[in-house]
């Protein structure tokens, strides 16, 4: 009678049993890039505003009270930042989500797609595996690779060390490549990763691996890969000639026009009114960024916690047609589609940091700040229903690749080859910008700063070409008033790649912390 | 003494008749059958059924008066022919029976450390659930009642807190065991369901080598509740009935009027923007000198509550039958409106007797009712915890109404001032209209049954059975109504809600035991072997529903189609679907256990106990766990060489060592789980796909904490036990404690697991000393309990802490007490301007004010450049203590703030008896106690919408009163954050001494009784929290103990159990008046 089993929930050693359950498994894998109630995954929030403190764009104000990343823009954060500790967390829980469905999917039940599902299905696991783990090392660099689904062996879990970056690299290498030889032509279903999803991740791995790990002969790896994709793959570029910058990007990051065609992955997200207790998977990345403004009940639109640097507005061209529909900038007013009375405009930065704003945590507002506006055009009118959004989240897309291959192409063999400039142009054609005749990395790199702004990219671009010494100088040379100095205190050694969570160190005693921390 | 006796009988002089009458000292009723014998001799007689006495004897003889349960009377004859005795009852009672567990023991013959509490002690203050009587009444038992709310069950902590989890006692109920019983706030305590009327006594197992009987589960000490028997006598029929009042002292709770609130705001505004400033048009109105109305919000949510009691037993039996039987109806209105409690009880306790054979019954039906309106929010319970601070610190100009009679709507600008700013209420609801419509209706329905057997198969050896049921069957009923357009607006209709869960619970119990007990020439043994074996069902269903069109709640039901309807996209409408939810699980336990008690002499006692438990929550390789215990006492006054000594009357030593356990962690965790939950989800072909993943880890090694305890005591009985001590040192140290840890994150594991990890130690000291100071005319008792208890964490999980968070100002460290307070240290408050930059960076302004315009920012000359204190530090703001010298005030300075645990604490009986009066008084006090006053950051954020506190709007600081105890007033606090958390500011010191209980009771006397056949009847009235002396400024310094509260992020923390000592502005315990009477017949 003593022995007594939890009658709610599933046995781990009878599941999955048949191919309806492989597909939850399934589900739980990808979910794993964006699970948690509260916006603690990857793609659902945290990880992504956490990327986003780090860089050169956007800054959250606040004091050391100012919630999960009020540490991180300031560098102030320690080894208990929860921010710090659940984009460690999840990425891990994305680890090990994608291992339980590679085990899982080797059972032996029989599958409707035979061998070939079943080899499809490895395959996606190992995608997901290798762009967690490739999360995973370009923030902490070396972290323990876990590979096993099986996690019974407690002492292993105890003491689990670090192993250095290249060797997570070579796993990356291996999971991707498996990935390019099982995975179909086009996805399964909306939202599963394809053979493109592979190629386009396993190019991006090698052009940041080549800086990380100095592997140069990697940049030709990435560039023939990228090649391939660009040239042989379904997905293009969103620009439609007859539009300008605003049209295109209002189809590519609109909800409702979710997964288009310049979508290689995205992030699912799905919201029908209800949260995640109901089944829903909304992201709450927009809600974290977007101004604050309370509307009523359930419905609100905005946390308010990215801002732009002064310097970034100064950096960032207003011929670039990107530029208005990404950010809030002074005299932009700030539409409610007919939804309230009041329309807001934005003459400064303290009218839509209205009283309520400053209620919220007590934070001081700088002069010269602009908010986020890129998600908000889908959002707005959605007012993310209970704090969820449903727009799905672009990992890789079309122009990521371009500007990919461009670099890649330039720095194989140190010249821009003709196919590689034309990349870059397309980028900037649709951004209602001219020509360029001739681009240095520095050129590419301030165009994936624009392009890809507040998407995830910009820390990752300082990081591996260890340029953000100089990025953080500019921001403070640039600043007229001498209130975005969070960066002034940033050390090479102890800030390019975080400390590992508190949490890990304690309950991993094979973690050591690194020394500068 | 030999020579004084031999004197004595050479020195017997002239022979004389002497006469008398024997009473009882209590009513004066003659005393039938006393023996009166002349000391020294075998001479003697007895009284008459009168109580007269005859006896021959000389002047110099000493007559010895002694009857069974009464203390013995000796008296020199002298010159008297008349001698009159009343005899007072024995009630220091050496030969009481205490209660062990799975048995019984006289008193003089127990090893172990028990305290005991009788029936009628715990009567004595009128509540609805015992816990709150056992205040003060017994040494190292801490009871902290944790809110004013009807049936709110109450800490108790035995011999300090072992651990950060539920350190509650087990409960055992007429030998069945009900397990550790935590209660929260808000709570209707399950122990409420047993009618304090029946209890028959209450012994609490205190050390281990008492406790270790009842294993596994004995850790935190044992509380074993006996109730009441029938009796081999003629049928006793007893009516009881009592009526009391809660009062409520609306001035405890420093309130600011109307105008003094205004006249704060007014300085507020002045000093937060210029002195140009016009003011805020409905402040300066009221400063002006109009007087539109006021609303005092807590009157409006409080009233004086009412408790009524009634009660019939019936007891009787003869040689071969007895019974108990009870009806009980206790209806008690809390002070909050809506809020009350009602419960219904029956009792049939039954013992027969066949030959060799006994057996009998124990049958309880409770079924309770009540309303906690306005202290449950499934949302957010934290907000109705402080509730009272809510209506407290509301704005007095708010209004209650609106225009059209209807509750005031914050949302409707119709219903307010038009010059007024500011929302009703920090969550913008009306908060009386809250609590008049939401409806939070509980029923529990309990049911206990046991059937016994006890076979004596020769002498001297019983077998016994017993097997038990316990069904309880509880629903909640909950009603969130939302609104009309212009009606209370607090709610949007999408948010109304019909809740109803249901959830039962089946236990069944079997224990067999077998006992010998054997007398052989000195050594006398008893010995016992045992088994038990208790399974444990939970099941619970759940259905929501909401978004109701029409706004009656009347009419809600499930499925109906009146339903709002969201607007999730433009044109895209969604109704939300009901929730439905169930819970399920199982729990059992299988024991065997053994006791050997021998006695050598009568002065040599040995009891030694082991028991093995297996619990269903651990794995099976950690499934059993064995707990020993051994004790001795020392019967020193038996022994030859103390016979001489006349003052001490008795006098034993005590010493126990024994180990207990606890199985107080999570089940099923040494399984792992496969988790469905919503994380788990994705949407492929943007269409929802239930996910599926590893949930929880299995955690194969959890195991049992162990307690271990060594006690050590002296008995001392003095003056032929008028004077009692009883001293007790222990130690006592927690072992393997559960803790929740975070699981290995590589493994990506969704939750904590629990795991052995800490240690944490209590040693203490208690003393009880009975006394019977004075005899005659009047009787005069006093029972004192003082305890002196030190609390040490050792560690838990090698972790430098756990808590001392922002905002979570308890913490467990290595080092320090469980729970105590970790943050900011206050130096005082900032004078001047030199003082605010000679102190450690807070916030001082960096740049800024140039005043004497030369170009530098010379702060720290007389040139007095300094911000204008508007944005910065400033005089008048708190100073922190830099700890660490670095020279920034931070979240590095946090120290030891306060502790919440008392030093030593107390509690005093005093009772008088006059014939037929006897009036008791109960002091108690705990001294060395901080609370941490939550309500005071409430106070002080003030912007505009609240009201502060007198407190802080009296004596706060300005230029012109600097010597204040609150620093200057401030709008959102931001400048220095004066009242941020982790505060020590926010801690007052806690001691207080309170008459907790105050009785006056007047037995009618013989005569009386037997005009109207009754045996015995009684009128009383009683006064309960009569006065309180402190410090504490709060309404009550006995604040609600912990409860279990979740931080934010449940993933990475776990239940705080341990938050010890907050104040946050629950209902508070008030003074309670009853009137009563009982009658037997």
């Amino acid at each position: 009678m003593l022995d007594q089993k939890d009658e709610t929930a599933k046995d781990p050693d009878l599941y999955p049993e048949n191919e309806t359950e492989l597909m939850s498994v399934l589900a739980a894998a990808y979910a794993g890039l964006t699970a948690g109630n509260s916006g603690e995954g990857f793609y659902s929030g945290e990880g992504l505003l956490l990327i986003e403190m780090l860089g050169d764009n956007l800054y959250r104000t606040g004091n050391e009270f100012d919630g999960n990343v009020g540490y991180i823009g300031g560098l102030l954060y320690t080894t208990e930042d929860i921010g710090i500790f659940n984009t460690y967390r999840f990425l891990y829980i994305g680890v090990a989500r994608a291992n339980q469905l590679i085990a899982a999917a080797q059972r032996g039940f029989p599958l409707s797609g035979g061998e070939t599902e079943r080899n499809q299905i490895i395959a996606e696991g190992r995608f997901l595996r290798a762009l967690n783990y490739f999360h995973l090392t370009l923030l902490w660099g070396n972290v323990p690779l876990q590979l096993e689904d099986d996690l019974s062996d407690t002492d292993a879990l105890l003491n689990n060390p670090s192993v250095p970056a290249s060797e997570i690299y070579g796993q990356i290498i291996a999971d991707l490549e498996f990935g390019i030889e099982n995975l179909p032509d086009t996805p399964e279903q909306r939202g599963r990763a394809d053979i493109w999803a592979a190629k386009a991740l396993l190019s991006k791995v090698y052009l940041f691996g080549a800086d990380e790990m100095g592997e140069t002969s990697w940049f030709g790896l990435a560039e023939s890969l990228a090649a391939d994709v660009v040239n042989n793959s379904p997905y293009n570029l969103v620009d439609d000639p007859n539009r300008d910058t605003h049209g295109d990007y209002l189809e590519l990051f609109d909800a409702t026009t979710n997964d288009n065609e310049e979508v290689i992955f995205a992030v699912q997200h799905y919201n029908k009114g209800g949260n995640w207790a109901n089944g829903d998977t909304g992201g709450r990345y927009p809600l974290f960024i977007l101004p604050r403004y309370i509307g009523q009940g359930t419905h609100s639109w905005g946390f308010g916690w990215g801002y732009l640097y002064e310097s970034a507005n100064i950096r960032w061209s207003n011929e670039d047609g990107r530029k208005d529909f990404s950010v809030f900038l002074t005299g932009d007013s700030i539409h409610f589609e007919n939804r309230d009375a009041q329309d807001l405009i934005m003459d400064s930065i303290t009218t839509f940091n209205n009283e309520v704003e400053a209620l919220h945590a007590g934070r001081i507002v700088r002069p010269y700040g602009a908010g986020v506006q890129k998600f908000w055009w889908t959002e707005a009118p959605l007012r993310n229903v209970n704090a969820n959004s449903d727009f799905n989240f672009p990992v890789i897309r079309f122009a990521d690749m371009l500007l990919i291959h461009a670099e890649a192409d330039l720095m194989a063999d140190g010249t821009l080859s003709s196919a590689g400039l034309e990349n870059i142009n397309r980028v900037r054609r649709r951004a209602d910008l001219g020509d360029l005749s001739s681009a240095t990395r520095d050129d590419i790199l301030a165009e994936r700063r624009w392009e890809l702004f507040a998407e995830g990219h910009r820390w990752y671009d300082l990081l591996r070409t260890r340029t953000a010494e100089e990025a953080f100088a500019l921001l403070m040379s640039d600043d007229t008033n001498g209130d975005d100095r969070d960066k002034a205190n940033f050390s090479a050694a102890r800030h390019y790649k975080l400390p590992y969570p508190l949490e890990a160190t304690i309950a991993n005693q094979g973690l050591e912390q690194k020394p500068e921390w | 003494m030999a020579i004084m006796v031999t004197f004595a009988l050479l020195a017997r002089g002239q022979s004389q008749t002497i006469t008398g009458k024997v009473t009882d000292h209590s009513d004066n009723s003659p005393l039938p059958g006393v023996s009166v014998l002349i000391k020294g001799t075998t001479e003697g007689t007895i009284t008459d059924g009168d109580g007269n006495y005859s006896i021959e004897s000389s002047s110099n003889d000493v007559l010895a008066f002694s009857y069974i349960g009464f203390i013995s009377e000796e008296i020199e004859v002298g010159n008297q022919s008349v001698i009159n005795v009343s005899l007072m009852a024995d009630i220091t009672q050496l030969d009481e029976i205490v209660v062990i567990g799975f048995g019984t023991q006289e008193k003089k013959d127990v090893t172990g450390s028990i305290s005991s509490v009788k029936g009628e002690t715990l009567n004595e203050i009128p509540a609805p659930s015992f816990e709150q009587a056992l205040t003060g009444r017994a040494a190292g038992v801490q009871v902290t009642q944790s809110s004013g709310v009807p049936g709110a069950g109450a800490n108790i902590n035995i011999r300090g807190i072992g651990t950060v989890n539920n350190a509650q006692p087990l409960y055992v109920v007429d030998g069945v065991i009900m397990g550790n019983i935590s209660t929260d706030y808000a709570q209707i305590s399950p122990l409420s369901m047993i009618n304090p009327n029946d209890i028959e006594s209450i012994d609490i197992l205190k050390d281990a080598s008492a406790s270790a009987i009842f294993g596994a589960r004995a850790a935190n000490g044992v509380v074993i509740i006996t109730t009441k028997r029938g009796a081999t006598d003629q049928m006793r029929v007893t009516f009881s009935a009592s009526y009391s009042t809660f009062v409520v002292d609306d001035s405890k709770f420093n309130r600011l009027s109307g105008p003094d609130w205004a006249e704060y705001y007014d300085d507020l505004q002045t000093y937060m923007r210029d002195s140009t400033y016009t003011g805020q048009p409905f402040v300066q109105r009221v400063v002006e000198g109009e007087r539109p109305q006021e609303y005092n919000w807590l009157d409006e949510a409080l009233r004086n509550g009412v408790m009524q009691d009634y009660g019939i037993s019936i007891s009787g039996g003869n040689q071969n039958s007895q019974y108990f039987a009870s009806l009980g109806y206790m209806d008690q209105t809390g002070i909050m409106l809506n809020s009350d409690l009602k419960r219904y009880s029956m009792r049939l306790n039954s013992d027969h007797k066949f030959g060799r054979l006994k057996f009998g019954n124990t049958f309880y039906v409770a079924r309770s009712e009540s309303n906690r309106v306005g202290m449950s929010d499934p949302s957010d319970p934290e907000n109705n915890r402080n509730l009272i601070s809510r209506l407290v610190y509301i704005n007095p100009y708010h209004p209650v109404y609106g225009d059209d009679g209807d509750w005031a709507n914050p949302n409707n600008p119709a219903d307010y001032d038009p010059d007024f700013e500011g929302a009703m209420d920090y969550i913008n609801q009306n908060a009386l209209w809250r609590m008049h419509e939401f409806k939070d209706f509980q029923e529990q329905t309990r049911l206990v049954g046991s059937f016994y057997g006890d076979w004596e198969m020769i002498d001297g050896l019983n077998l016994r059975s017993m097997v038990s049921a316990d069904i309880t069957y509880n629903q909640i009923e909950l009603n969130e109504p939302g609104n009309d357009s212009l009606g209370a607006a607090s709610r949007p209709a999408s948010q109304t809600a019909l809740e109803f869960s249901n959830n039962q619970t089946f236990t069944w119990f079997i224990e067999n035991t077998l006992t010998y007990n054997k007398k052989f020439g000195s050594h006398s043994l008893t010995a016992m072997a045992g088994y038990q074996a208790q399974n444990t069902r939970y099941t619970s269903s759940l259905s929501r529903d909401g978004d109701f069109v029409n706004p009656d709640p009347d009419i809600w039901h499930f499925g109906t189609n009146e339903k709002t309807q969201n607007e999730i996209a433009p044109g895209v409408f969604q109704v939300t679907d009901p929730v439905v939810g169930d819970g399920l699980w199982e729990e059992a336990w299988v024991s065997y256990f053994g006791r050997i008690m021998y006695e050598y002499k009568d002065r040599y006692l040995l009891t030694a106990t082991v028991r093995r438990d297996g619990s269903s929550k651990f794995g099976s390789e950690e499934r059993w766990g064995t707990f020993p215990a051994f004790s001795a006492g020392w019967r020193i006054k038996e022994e030859a060489f103390m016979q001489g000594i006349e003052v001490i009357s008795s006098m034993k030593l005590r010493a126990g060592y024994g180990i207990s356990g606890s199985d107080n962690t999570p089940r099923y965790q040494y399984q792992s789980l496969i988790g469905q939950q919503g994380q788990f989800n994705y949407s492929f072909d943007e269409t929802h796909t239930q996910g599926g993943a590893l949930l929880r880890p299995a955690n194969p090694f959890i195991r049992w904490e162990r307690m271990k305890m060594m006690n050590v005591g002296l008995d001392l009985g003095l003056y032929k036990n008028r004077l009692e001590f009883v001293i007790d040192y222990f130690t006592k140290t927690t072992e393997d404690m559960f803790f929740q840890i975070q699981s290995p994150l590589e493994g990506g594991f969704e939750s904590n697991v629990s795991v052995n990890a800490g240690e944490v130690k209590n040693s203490g000291l208690e003393l009880t000393i009975r006394s019977v100071n004075i005899v005659s005319p009047i009787r005069w008792n006093t029972d004192l309990n003082v305890s002196f208890i030190k609390n040490e964490v050792v560690n838990v999980a090698n972790l430098e802490r756990i808590g001392g968070t922002n905002g979570v100002v308890n913490q467990v460290a290595p080092g320090g007490e469980i729970g105590e307070f970790f943050g900011y240290e206050v130096e005082g408050i900032f004078q001047d301007w030199d003082e605010v930059y000679n102190h450690a960076y807070q916030n001082q302004a960096t740049t800024g004010v140039d005043s004497d315009g030369d170009g530098i920012n010379d702060y720290n000359t007389s040139a007095r450049d300094h911000a204008t204190g508007l944005t910065n530090t400033a005089p008048g703001d708190v100073k922190f203590r830099d700890t660490n010298g670095d020279g920034i005030v931070d979240a590095d300075d946090w120290t030891v703030i306060g502790s919440p645990f008392p030093d030593f604490s107390w509690g005093m009986t005093n009772t008088f008896s006059y014939k037929g009066i006897s009036l008791s008084i109960l002091l108690q006090g705990v001294h060395g106690v901080d609370i941490y006053g939550n309500s005071y950051g409430r106070m002080f954020s003030s912007n505009g919408f609240y009201a502060p506190s007198t407190l802080v709007t009296k004596d706060r600081w300005s230029p012109e009163n600097t010597g204040a105890e609150y620093p200057r007033i401030f709008e959102n606090d931001a400048a220095n954050e004066n009242f941020r958390p982790n505060n020590q500011m926010n801690i007052e010191d806690g001691s207080y001494v309170r008459i907790k209980n105050l009785r006056l009771a007047y037995n009618l006397p013989q005569k009386i009784l037997k005009s109207i056949s009754s045996a015995n009847a009684q009128i009383y009235v009683t006064a309960t929290n009569l006065v309180t002396f402190t410090k504490y400024s709060g309404y009550d310094p006995e604040v609600g103990g912990s409860s279990q509260r979740f931080s934010g992020d449940q993933s990475r923390r776990q239940a705080r159990s341990w938050t010890y000592g907050q104040d946050s502005g629950t209902v508070p315990l008030t003074r309670q008046f009853t009137v009563g009477a009982s009658i037997t017949f």
